[in-house]
């Protein structure tokens, strides 16, 4: 235990990590590698010029995208993965990053695979600055093809005594570090705009921590703002209310997403290693949420966040499963220690285990209906994206029909999303509570 | 101990900064006194003490104590991890310590110094530390 000024606060104790059995005597299909590099990271060769070549790395939000962005090409898609170099556990990875020729692969040590990979490079404006001298990179960053950007000035949990913050999350430890403390509208504008004409942004993602039931309030500003003076698909990543006519407001405002983060199905986890969610708002207000904004805005729309690699396996299945179930697509994050956080000394998952799960979720998708990479160029480097586990589907009739209903699907909703992506007049005013 | 105390470059920075806050030189007592081995990062804004990593603790060579002023009369001190990756910007923050008056107790200086000789290990966190610390952080 640790005391502190913010009280006592319980160390998770970490469990004991189980052996990885899993070596692969074929290569790995771009799914099977991307989850694999999210359980092991990798180590960087001194021959790689990534100061040239790659984006910066850095760490904002709750920590998940601390490492390196690289791109696994693929013959269905190319997959996008933020691989853990930073932490403790990437130091013994079997996986490098090497430069053969000009070009970057990712080698497996145990039998020597290479795989081509790509880096993304980092965009101009990241080292511009905004007309009031914000450094862009500290307002909002890439996470793959979309824009991350988080709206307050800290999570709430962090301030309380004893500390309520989520036990694998390093939020409270980034901003000010990493990130400015305050996001001014008028910078996340800019950031916007110059994200879209630059890197063809499409989708801007707004988080926050805990803001004492007014996260939505927080949020409506800069949805509006962005909605109305640059258009782009707006999806918000927040703690829940149960007063549903604030999202009803913000699908007016402009939000094409909402985001759930109950992290853990089980709720004996949940309330373990999320004290403030458990304390302050409850899981099933999370479950309440995601039915109501799912059913208001349709299939596909809105996502359950989850964490895969702590919890029971069994568990992580059936979030799967309810989460598919209401219709909407579930965002499984491979844990990761993140350095600082509580839980830096947990095990990284282990392969053999996440591949169970992504299995699982492709089928559950498929199941549901759940239309999978449909809107134009999101790719999510923090996750395997649901569209990523098509690569992990069995090779029979069921696939094949799915992937042409999403393929149709893609098509025909391509005149849809350029019209949801352009600025529009917003008369809903952004003021949700007085 | 400052083992680059002798260099130049480290004592004007010592001194620069001594002189600029008065905390510091409460500190920088104690830290001389410490049996730990540590050395000044004579680049960096404010006082940034690295401890001496050994041959079986490399993981030390990451973790910083960042001492500053963003005004007079207050005093902040950041423990953060830097980067493995050479180009890479990021810092890895483990909380920080406000202070608002220039005297120092050794004991909780003691707490800070043993915080970062030990890599910032879970059940040494130094009793004043906050580890959520929005300021906004020079490098």
């Amino acid at each position: 235990m640790s005391e502190t000024a913010q009280g006592v606060v319980a160390i998770p104790p970490a469990p004991i990590p189980l052996p990885d059995n899993v070596t692969p005597t074929r290569p790995l299909n771009p799914c099977e590698l991307e989850i694999d590099l999210f359980c092991k990271g990798i180590r960087i060769d001194p021959n790689c010029a990534l100061e040239q070549d790659a984006r910066f790395i850095s760490r904002t939000r709750a920590g998940l995208g601390s490492g390196l962005e690289v791109v696994i090409p693929g013959p269905l898609k190319d997959v996008w993965v933020n691989i853990p170099v930073e932490e403790d556990f990437a130091q013994q990875s079997c996986y490098r990053l090497v430069l053969e020729s000009g070009q970057y692969e990712v080698v497996d040590d145990r039998q020597g695979f290479p795989y081509p990979v790509r880096i993304p490079p980092e965009p101009t404006w990241y080292t511009r600055t905004t007309s009031r001298g914000t450094p862009m990179h500290k307002v909002g960053v890439l996470q793959g093809t979309y824009l991350g950007i988080y709206i307050s000035n800290s999570c709430g949990f962090w301030y309380h005594s004893p500390s309520l913050n989520c036990r694998f999350c390093a939020t409270g430890l980034n901003v000010g570090v990493n990130e400015v403390a305050s996001k001014d509208v008028d910078d996340v504008v800019e950031v916007v705009q110059a994200a879209k004409e630059e890197t063809d942004v499409t989708f801007v993602h707004f988080n926050s921590g805990y803001q004492t039931d007014r996260d939505l309030d927080v949020a409506a500003p800069y949805v509006k703002a962005v909605k109305s003076r640059v258009g782009a698909l707006i999806g918000l990543q927040l703690i829940p209310t149960l007063d549903f006519w604030k999202y009803d407001r913000l699908i007016d405002l402009g939000a094409d997403h909402f985001s759930f983060c109950y992290e853990f199905h089980n709720p004996e986890v949940f309330a373990r290693l999320l004290p403030g969610k458990q304390k302050l708002v409850g899981q099933e207000t999370f479950f309440r949420a995601l039915e109501y904004t799912s059913k208001k805005l349709g299939k596909g729309s809105c996502s359950g966040e989850i964490i895969a690699g702590v919890e029971p396996l069994e568990d992580t299945l059936q979030a799967i499963d309810y989460i598919t179930g209401l219709g909407a697509f579930p965002t499984v994050c491979i844990f990761r220690p993140t350095i600082g956080s509580d839980m830096e000394h947990w095990p990284s998952p282990r392969f053999e285990d996440m591949l169970v799960v992504f299995r699982h979720l492709y089928e559950a998708c498929r199941k549901n209906n759940i239309p999978i990479d449909v809107t134009p160029n999101i790719e999510v480097s923090l996750i395997v994206q649901p569209g990523d586990t098509r690569y992990l589907a069995p090779d029979d009739w069921r696939t094949g029909w799915y992937s042409l209903e999403m393929s149709l699907a893609r098509q025909l909703a391509r005149p849809y999303f350029w019209w949801k992506r352009r600025p529009k007049k917003i008369t809903a005013s952004e003021v949700l509570s007085p | 101990m400052i083992l680059n105390r002798a260099e130049a470059q480290v004592e004007k920075k010592v001194r620069n900064e001594s002189e600029a806050n008065p905390v510091l030189q409460g500190l920088l007592v104690a830290v001389d006194a410490s049996p730990e081995p540590f050395e000044v990062d004579a680049e960096a804004t404010g006082l940034e003490l690295r401890p001496r990593a050994s041959a079986d603790r490399a993981s030390l060579d990451r973790a910083r104590m960042k001492v500053f002023s963003p005004k007079p009369g207050h005093t902040l001190i950041l423990f953060y991890k830097k980067s493995l990756v050479p180009y890479s910007r990021d810092r890895y923050s483990y909380g920080g310590i406000e202070l608002k008056t220039p005297q120092v107790n050794e004991s909780e200086v003691a707490e800070w110094l043993d915080f970062l000789a030990s890599g910032f290990h879970p059940e040494k966190r130094p009793t004043q530390l906050r580890r959520a610390f929005p300021y906004e952080i020079p490098e």
